[in-house]
């Protein structure tokens, strides 16, 4: 499963995603994501976003239709062998939305060790991974809290720490950006930019178009049907109002003052 | 009915740890086929649910107020052997934290309350439901009745554990060195409660979530294929009866324990002992609170007579839900009845001030258990070990002065921790301890023996009374502060380190360690419920209407928790999980371990040198 320059992440024909009680979620969505692809998925609420990135993850499974993931099958079935699950998980993880969903256990320190340690990486070097990963994002002194004496914008950092430590190849995200305060939020995009030079893919689903701007190569949106309504460059979609309306990415009372903000990527260390 | 430390020997602790091990062992066998890789989030949320719902005071008609065990309501929902873990899991933490019930009677109450309950409970629900629809207000009679009768089941095992202690574990002189009361006085004083108040209670929260169960689209009540050859109705009737008529046999078997000490033998002991004098009491049957049973006669009428109005007030109550869910389905609008008026402000801000004090009291701990001090640098194992031991010394010494040694000894260990004694005290003695003395006062006075206090020709207060009222406060004030001590200067994740360690089922263990993490979480989300409620509420609700609001909430808190448990199964998964639980533990024994284990084994030695003189 190593991956290489233009290598084929996932693969997915014609999928079909319905919730117990004949609630659709997806329906008839095809697309391809590549290595070193920073993909965001947008859409309204109720979109499937969030379904589509735990099918994504072999978490849930399509209805119907076909989903590859590394060039094999991302089955129930395929995902009962020992060695292809366990070197699925260790490249593809996914950050929830909700943190509260995401953690867990006792402290933060048994959170960013949880996943290397069901994944059978050697005892010394889970300890160094789980340092490196609370250093990166300058949570060390959360070392022993517990999940519920944290805040919301230490959670959201525990959550992606959890994940890293498992030096995924590929990161999904669900709302990486809610609930952060500007400041953080502008932190998380360095690191997630940085974070992904190296190569790795990175896919996330947001509401904020100013995210998507900054942050994604390529944009994918899918309509309140359910289904994909574009796929492409972000700069081919942004700029056209009436498609933003059309997807309820906007609301008409909103404008973007695309002239008037002055953006730049620092690339700095934060030291704070 | 969380029984504390002090009130059972050593040996029927162990016993009822002997009896509940092989429950947990089918228990765990069980969840683990049908929840398979789900076992460990979905216990742990239902768990954390049923704290929850423990912590829930119920205004009842009438005006008091009251919490339930929702075990058979927990039964029905997860499954009786699911509801079986869940429900131990939360006395676990309820008599670490809390000291809510004793960690050596940890087995006993498990057995009670988180075995017998919901299997019985369930039982029962399953015989009377049949293969009624999942919206019938059969089930619902079936929830109720299972409810009622399968708390009274418990607390009748919790009347005999308790009445047995006296006749088996006594001193020489005949002094009771557990609880003193036998059979007669405890079945009475457990029945009566129960019957009249908490069986209430529990049958009104399980009426009102079920009936709320079944009329939103929760998919949560789990009806088989329908069944040939179901439940009855009468079997309802039946089983209510059998409970009415079964309860007193408990008082007719005792007969021998109180022949033991009866006024004939004291007779011949020269002493005009005080069932003489509380002869007169014996016409005073049926009492408001059938207590203490003075007379066998006059107890069974107060059985009998508690049972009839606990199943008449359960038969209302159902009566009442089924109407009201009658009613809510055909479309109507519930016209306002008058039932007692309560003020909805103080029952809301009960609950606020409840759960926020708990959570406040746990976060105080947990910054003590890392602050530095004495017992705070010591190796969690060696430190659980080492506590455990003196918890298991005071059960088994058998001097007054020592346990008092003890209790002043804890309090020198909490000072070197740090620990402000102030608060210290102040979690120790409130509640349980004064609890138990009030318990313990009637025995100064009724236990045969020799005189100590003698009133004009009358003796008072016995030798053996007062030393059997001793023991009782003393092991119980002992034990839960050596508890409370250890949860004090130990983090939650330590203690759970040291548990593996331990050999406590990894499993288990993860469980604890989810349910006490998502309580939290739960209990900020119904404290926001009920702060909401408050900043909507002008002027006084009915109980009615409080207790409609309740059951609605406390069924979206079941709601939340199920997909929580979903949920985090999937984060879970993401990230490598496969259903075993694969843990980080490392510890390093220092010198000031060792030395701390070998003044403990010293200390232990000394007092049972010393007590059993």
């Amino acid at each position: 499963m190593k991956t290489g320059v233009t290598e084929c992440i996932f693969e997915a024909r014609n999928l079909n995603y319905t919730y117990p009680g004949n609630i659709k979620a997806l329906s008839g969505l095809s697309l391809t994501i590549m290595t070193g692809e920073l993909v965001a998925l947008l859409g309204a609420n109720g979109s499937g976003k969030s379904t589509l990135l735990k099918l994504l993850d072999g978490l849930v499974f399509p209805s119907s239709g076909e989903l590859l993931a590394f060039g094999k099958p991302l089955s129930e079935k395929a995902l009962k062998d020992g060695s292809f699950v366990m070197e699925f998980r260790r490249n593809v993880g996914l950050v929830f939305q909700d943190p509260d969903v995401q953690l867990f256990s006792p402290t933060v320190w048994d959170e960013v060790t949880f996943g290397p340690l069901q994944l059978g990486i050697p005892r010394d070097e889970i300890v160094g991974r789980a340092m490196e990963v609370l250093e990166l994002l300058n949570i060390g002194h959360l070392r022993d809290r517990p999940p519920y004496r944290l805040s919301s914008g230490e959670k959201k950092k525990v959550s992606l720490a959890s994940v890293l430590s498992l030096h995924p190849q590929v990161l999904l995200l669900d709302e990486p950006t809610t609930g952060l305060d500007p400041w953080s939020q502008g932190n998380l995009i360095d690191f997630l930019m940085r974070w992904s030079e190296e190569g790795k893919t990175l896919v996330f689903s947001t509401q904020d178009l100013d995210v998507v701007e900054e942050v994604a190569s390529r944009i994918i949106v899918l309509g309140t049907d359910h289904g994909l309504v574009a796929d492409g460059k972000p700069e081919q979609f942004l700029a056209d109002p009436d498609f933003l309306l059309r997807t309820n990415l906007v609301h008409e009372h909103s404008h973007r003052h695309q002239e008037l903000v002055h953006r730049h990527r620092h690339f700095h260390e934060h030291q704070h | 009915m969380h029984i504390p430390d002090g009130y059972l020997s050593p040996a029927t602790a162990g016993t009822m740890y002997a009896a509940s091990v092989p429950f947990w062992y089918v228990a765990t066998k069980q969840v683990r086929r049908t929840l398979t890789n789900r076992t460990v989030p979905v216990l742990a949320l239902f768990a954390a649910f049923s704290f929850v719902l423990m912590m829930f005071n119920v205004p009842l008609p009438g005006g008091t107020t009251g919490h339930a065990v929702g075990g058979t309501l927990l039964a029905i929902i997860v499954g009786p052997w699911a509801a079986v873990l869940g429900i131990s899991v939360v006395l676990g933490i309820q008599a670490l934290f809390f000291g809510d019930g004793g960690i050596l009677a940890l087995g006993a109450n498990c057995f009670n309350m988180a075995i017998v309950l919901p299997l019985a409970g369930y039982f029962i629900y399953k015989v009377l439901a049949g293969d009624s629809e999942a919206n019938s207000s059969r089930r619902l009679l079936a929830a109720v009745a299972g409810s009622y009768i399968a708390i009274n089941i418990a607390a009748l095992l919790t009347g005999i554990e308790l009445g047995i202690q006296p006749t088996l574990f006594h001193t020489a002189d005949g002094t009771p060195l557990y609880a003193p009361y036998n059979m007669n006085k405890a079945l009475p004083a457990m029945m009566g409660g129960h019957l009249l108040v908490a069986g209430p209670i529990e049958a009104l929260v399980t009426g009102l979530v079920f009936a709320y169960l079944q009329r939103s689209s929760f998919d949560l009540i789990a009806t088989e294929a329908p069944k040939k050859g179901g439940g009855k109705l009468w079997l309802l009737w039946g089983a209510l009866s059998l409970v009415a008529l079964a309860t007193p046999l408990g008082l007719l078997a005792s007969g021998t324990a109180w022949g033991e000490w009866g006024s004939g033998e004291l007779k011949d002991l020269g002493l005009n002992f005080i069932p003489n004098g509380l002869k007169r009491f014996e016409g005073w049957w049926p009492a408001p609170i059938p207590d203490y049973g003075w007379s066998r006669m006059g107890a069974t009428i107060g059985y009998l007579l508690s049972a009839f109005i606990g199943i008449a007030l359960v038969a209302f109550l159902a009566w009442v839900i089924g109407r009201r869910l009658i009613r809510k389905t055909a479309g109507e609008s519930a016209p306002s009845e008058s039932p007692p008026k309560m003020k909805s402000e103080s029952f809301l801000s009960k609950n606020i001030s409840h759960i926020t004090q708990a959570l406040e009291s746990v976060l105080f701990s947990e910054d003590l258990g890392r602050a530095p001090g004495l017992l705070q640098g010591l190796d969690p194992r060696v430190k659980v070990v080492t506590l455990l031991l003196f918890i298991v010394i005071v059960s088994l010494a058998r001097s007054l002065p020592i346990l008092a040694c003890i209790f002043f000894m804890v309090m020198v260990l909490s000072i070197l921790s740090k620990v402000p004694l102030g608060f210290f005290l102040k979690r120790v003695l409130l509640f349980i301890p004064i609890f138990t003395a009030v318990i313990a006062i009637p025995a100064l006075f009724i236990t045969p023996g020799d005189a100590l206090v003698i009133v004009g020709d009358k003796v008072i207060i016995t030798e053996q009374g007062a030393r059997t009222a001793g023991f009782l406060v003393l092991r119980v004030l002992d034990s839960l502060s050596l508890g409370v001590l250890l949860i004090l200067t130990t983090p939650w994740d330590s203690l759970l380190r040291a548990l593996r360690w331990l050999r406590l089922p990894a499993l288990f263990v993860a469980i604890l360690g989810m349910t006490y993490r998502y309580i939290f979480l739960l209990l900020h989300a119904v404290n926001n419920m009920f702060l909401a409620r408050k900043s909507r509420t002008v002027g006084s609700l009915s109980g009615a209407e409080n207790r409609r609001w309740l059951a609605r909430a406390l069924t979206t808190t079941l709601a939340k928790s199920h997909h929580l448990s979903e949920e985090v199964y999937l984060a879970m998964l993401s990230r490598g999980y496969r259903g075993e639980v694969v843990t980080l533990d490392n510890f390093s024994l220092r010198r000031r371990d060792f030395f701390w284990g070998i003044f403990a084994v010293v200390i232990a030695a000394i007092i049972l040198w010393r007590s059993n003189l």
